[in-house]
């Protein structure tokens, strides 16, 4: 049985191997290397972005923020975090910054889902029942309003922790790099996260 | 069987679904979710939520451009580079160092062309007039001095490609 | 005594400098002449009418900032006003614009605008606008959409 870590172990050195190329080509500004990156990471990041902050226009901008950034500061880049985790750090970082400055200012995007529900008393359906199938639940416009105030209600760490590991599927000693915090409180801040959104889907309150 | 020892720690069994527990603690929960109906229930609703999410944020964001995604960000740092180069020209035509550089220069200059003109021609040389170079920033269409009033919230920006500016208020209702 | 004569001569030098430059300043600032400002006022909603063709062309940058499918002129108010008079324009919704010219800055106009809404003051700003620019200002919630004026000025 120690065939298929050998290949694990084979392939992690490989990608590393890849990665510290890529790195060095973008630090002697090879843009096609620039371009590769952006084809690589630009969806998984931009999905944390939305995790974060639930608005797609705000995601693109704040994920080509982040190759910018990349772009800026590749020199800086110490390659013993890994790319990846400094990818995502950047982008978690950038998007709790943009949206402490939505807060200061005003939600003036507007969602077209909020005037069509407006006034209306929805019902959430039931975990576990029929009804309760991800693939036709998300053509509900109804549910999927409900579940993203739900998400909206948490707060933005544990939002970040969340889409890290639900989204992007990373352990929580990756998330604890990432974020800078202790592994103890991604694993709460997990659970916490889980138990509101299961709760309030469940009875129907935030 | 009571409560407590029925259910496994509602954390533990979050690390559970993450696969962070130790194995033979992975096997004890295994085994007793084939008994406890209530903690199994707990699994799946959670392996429910984590699927609604998946699906949320790939609904929302499947639709968008990669290939104007990456164009925006090209166009952006080629558009950061020109500003960076509009700053170092700024920087270089400022009065602070235009002033002193064209008066040293025009100094050098007249000591230069005196020196010339009085050692070996005495007599009238041509002048040449150097073009003065003038670097033209772009400028918001408006600045705003001051604002008031029943707002929520004022927010200033501006077109990408014109640099208009756009004033956006939240009235108070 | 040398010394201090120096200093009165390089203090009189700079109080001078800086008159001329506040006279020159000033000169710019007051230099009265007629603003041709003009307002366009226009609905944005999230409605099905599409982008009215009259306003087709002074939108377009706006629809890749703002996300709304419709937008809908309401009136367009043209306005020659002198420095200290005050035009004005109706918006929807009960809301008046004022606009008065306060004078010019370089090469910008120096404007004060003030939305009232049923009589009442809701916002006031004064801006710099650049001699043949545009201001996007909006907002206002009015009936399921927001009220859009974009405020161009000559002189």
């Amino acid at each position: 049985m120690n065939f298929p870590s050998i290949t694990v172990s084979n392939n992690v050195k490989a990608n590393k191997h890849a990665e510290h190329l890529l790195v060095e080509r973008l630090k002697h500004g090879n843009e096609d290397a620039f371009v590769s990156l952006i084809r690589q990471y630009r969806a998984d990041l931009v999905n944390v972005a939305y995790g974060i902050t639930s608005d797609r226009e705000e995601s693109q901008d704040i994920v080509q923020e982040v190759f910018i950034k990349v772009y800026r500061n590749i020199h800086s880049f110490n390659e013993k975090s890994g790319l990846r985790t400094w990818l995502y750090r950047i982008t978690v970082n950038q998007s709790l910054n943009q949206l402490r400055k939505w807060k200061r200012r005003f939600n003036w995007q507007h969602r077209s889902l909020t005037e069509e529900t407006s006034g209306e008393t929805i019902n959430p359906p039931e975990l576990g029942s029929e009804k309760f199938s991800p693939s036709n639940l998300y053509e509900e416009k109804e549910f999927a309003l409900r579940f993203e105030e739900q998400l909206k209600a948490l707060p933005q760490k544990t939002r970040a922790v969340f889409v890290l590991r639900e989204n992007q599927g990373l352990s929580y000693d990756e998330i604890a790099r990432v974020l800078n915090i202790k592994r103890g409180t991604v694993s709460s801040r997990l659970y916490h996260a889980r138990l509101k959104l299961i709760k309030a889907l469940l009875k129907g309150e935030s | 069987m009571p409560k407590s020892l029925c259910h496994i720690d509602p954390i533990m069994l979050s690390q559970f679904i993450d696969g962070e527990v130790r194995p033979d603690e992975a096997e004890r929960i295994r085994k007793h979710l084939s008994d406890c109906p209530d903690c199994r229930k707990a699994v799946n609703d959670n392996q429910l939520l984590s699927s609604c999410f998946k699906n949320y944020i790939n609904l929302n964001t499947s639709r968008i451009n990669p290939s104007a995604f990456e164009t925006n960000v090209l166009a952006k740092i080629d558009q950061k580079n020109e500003i960076i180069r509009d700053k170092i020209k700024r920087l270089l035509f400022s009065k602070k160092i235009l002033v002193p550089v064209t008066a040293m220069a025009s100094v050098v200059f007249l000591l230069l062309y005196f020196s010339y003109r009085f050692t070996f021609l005495n007599s009238d040389g041509p002048i040449r007039r150097f073009p003065v170079q003038t670097s033209v920033a772009t400028a918001p269409s408006a600045i705003i001095d001051s604002f008031s009033g029943e707002t929520t919230a004022v927010m200033i920006m501006q077109t990408p490609n014109s640099h208009e500016t756009i004033l956006w208020y939240n009235e108070k209702v | 005594m040398k010394k201090f004569k120096i200093k009165i001569v390089l203090t009189i030098g700079k109080t001078l400098l800086l008159l001329a430059s506040f006279s020159i300043m000033m000169t710019a600032i007051s230099q009265a002449s007629q603003f041709d400002i003009s307002v366009t006022t226009i609905l944005a909603s999230h409605g099905k009418n599409g982008v009215d063709s009259r306003i087709g062309r002074q939108i377009k940058e706006l629809q890749a900032a703002f996300r709304y499918s419709s937008y809908r002129l309401v009136n367009k108010t043209h306005k020659r006003l002198v420095p200290g008079q005050t035009g004005k324009a109706p918006l929807p919704g009960g809301r008046v614009l004022a606009i008065t010219p306060l004078g010019v800055a370089g090469n910008r106009a120096k404007l004060k605008l003030a939305v009232f809404k049923n009589g009442q003051p809701t916002f006031q700003t004064i801006i710099q606008l650049l001699n043949r620019g545009r201001i996007i200002v909006g907002g206002p919630q009015h009936s399921g959409g927001v009220i859009i004026f974009i405020i161009s000025n000559s002189f």
